[in-house]
């Protein structure tokens, strides 16, 4: 019987005598199969990214504008062409008036499209536009002499301060005796509002911006005065009684 | 020279799976013999023959023996860089060598092929490792030290242990 020495190497036609379990010879052969395949294929894929990330990169290279080989140099080359005589100019050579004075094209009456029927619209009587005075806005009437009547012009500051329409100041015909009188269109003024000072003193302020002389006639404005800075809504007898003239 | 299996060359997948047939089953057993574990003897025999497949054009060979050695060591390699990962060397404590054996009878040497063989099977997968790399493979210390990442103390003691192990298995079997 062979004896073994030490350090002796195992003989390899002695290999078999390992004892091992039966081996799945076709599973190991799987996966030799795998493994030599699968690098290929990722190197194959590797392979055509580079080259087309080289493709992408060359052709940005090669179409830089500045380049002489660029699309864009060669468009422009080839629209200089015809000036250098290098190339037929097909462009249209005719000046811009030839080319507009184009024959108007006649149209058989037969064939021409009828025209539409024409709709008549009935205009609304101006009646019908006004708005009555009394249930939108109170009337003011203020007597400005004539050569004040510039300084009443400015009118927007008025308007503003007011929160009127534009169309809300009307200037009456004038008057020779008392000067211009200049109708003023004030909506209605919350009662809450009213009783407030706020109002007295922004009415106050427009009087003077009117430069007008003489004192406020409160009735005039349809609001009578508390006396403790309040101020009361007048009815419209009252304020009717008071208008003058 | 240039065996003449590889005639057909490396690539060729015939010649390739005529080699796999002649030595897939040996090499097989001898990852086996090292992982005691049939998948992971199947893993490495793949990847074994994988990587001989790649390098084996570069390769002379004066003799048939010396290209099956050749393989043979590849699959060692492969079986160890497995152990390697599963990191038993590095639990492995070092110890301090035995350096003299006088009168220690050389057990190993006196035991028969298939007795080893058994034995071998039997022993803790440190011992089997070293025990099989020295003896069996004709690996040196260094060799050892190298493949399983070891100082040239550890694989020396390792050897020692399994071989007074392998002496209490043979008292053991004997006084049976």
């Amino acid at each position: 019987m062979k004896r073994l020495q030490e350090h002796e190497p195992y003989p390899t036609e002695l290999w078999d005598q390992t004892e091992a379990p039966t081996w799945s010879a076709e599973r190991v052969w799987r996966q030799i199969e795998e493994q030599q395949t699968s690098p290929r294929r990722r190197a194959w894929w590797l392979l055509w990214g580079c080259s087309g990330a080289l493709l992408l990169g060359g052709f940005l290279v090669w179409n830089q504008s500045d380049s002489p080989t660029s699309i864009e140099t060669q468009v422009e080359q080839v629209f200089e062409m015809p000036h250098q005589g290098l190339a037929p100019d097909i462009r249209e050579q005719r000046p811009v008036d030839e080319r507009l004075d184009v024959p108007e094209t006649v149209v058989p009456k037969a064939t021409q499209p009828k025209p539409l029927p024409l709709q008549k619209l009935t205009p609304v009587p101006p009646a019908a536009m006004t708005i009555p005075e009394d249930t939108v806005a109170r009337m003011i009437t203020l007597p400005i002499a004539q050569e004040q009547l510039p300084e009443v012009t400015p009118v927007a500051p008025l308007i503003h301060s007011f929160e009127l329409l534009p169309e809300s100041v009307v200037a009456l015909p004038a008057d020779t005796r008392t000067g211009t009188k200049l109708k003023l269109r004030i909506p209605e003024i919350p009662a809450a509002e009213a009783r407030q000072g706020a109002f007295a003193k922004r009415l106050w302020q427009q009087y003077k911006r009117l430069n007008m002389e003489g004192e406020i006639d409160w009735v005039q404005l349809g609001v009578q005065p508390n006396g403790d800075g309040t101020f009361s809504i007048l009815p419209p007898a009252s304020k009717a009684s008071s208008k003058p003239n | 020279m240039r065996t003449q299996i590889w005639q057909g060359g490396s690539s060729d997948r015939q010649v390739q799976q005529r080699l796999f047939t002649n030595y897939g089953e040996r090499l097989y057993r001898v990852a086996y013999r090292y992982l005691n574990d049939q998948m992971a003897a199947e893993d490495a025999t793949s990847e074994a023959f994988v990587k001989i497949f790649r390098t084996v054009d570069d390769q002379e060979f004066a003799h048939r023996n010396l290209f099956e050695a050749w393989m043979r060591r590849i699959v060692i390699n492969q079986a160890l860089e497995r152990l390697r990962r599963q990191k038993r060397w590095q639990q492995e404590r070092e110890l301090p060598v035995e350096t003299s054996r006088d009168g220690e009878d050389d057990v190993l040497a006196m035991l028969s092929l298939q007795e080893v063989l058994h034995l071998v099977q039997a022993l803790p997968e440190g011992y089997r490792t070293i025990l099989q790399l020295y003896v069996f493979d004709g690996f040196t210390h260094a060799d050892i030290a190298k493949a399983l990442g070891i100082s040239l103390g550890t694989s020396k003691s390792q050897l020692n242990k399994a071989r007074a192990y392998l002496k209490r298995q043979l008292k053991k079997a004997n006084s049976i």
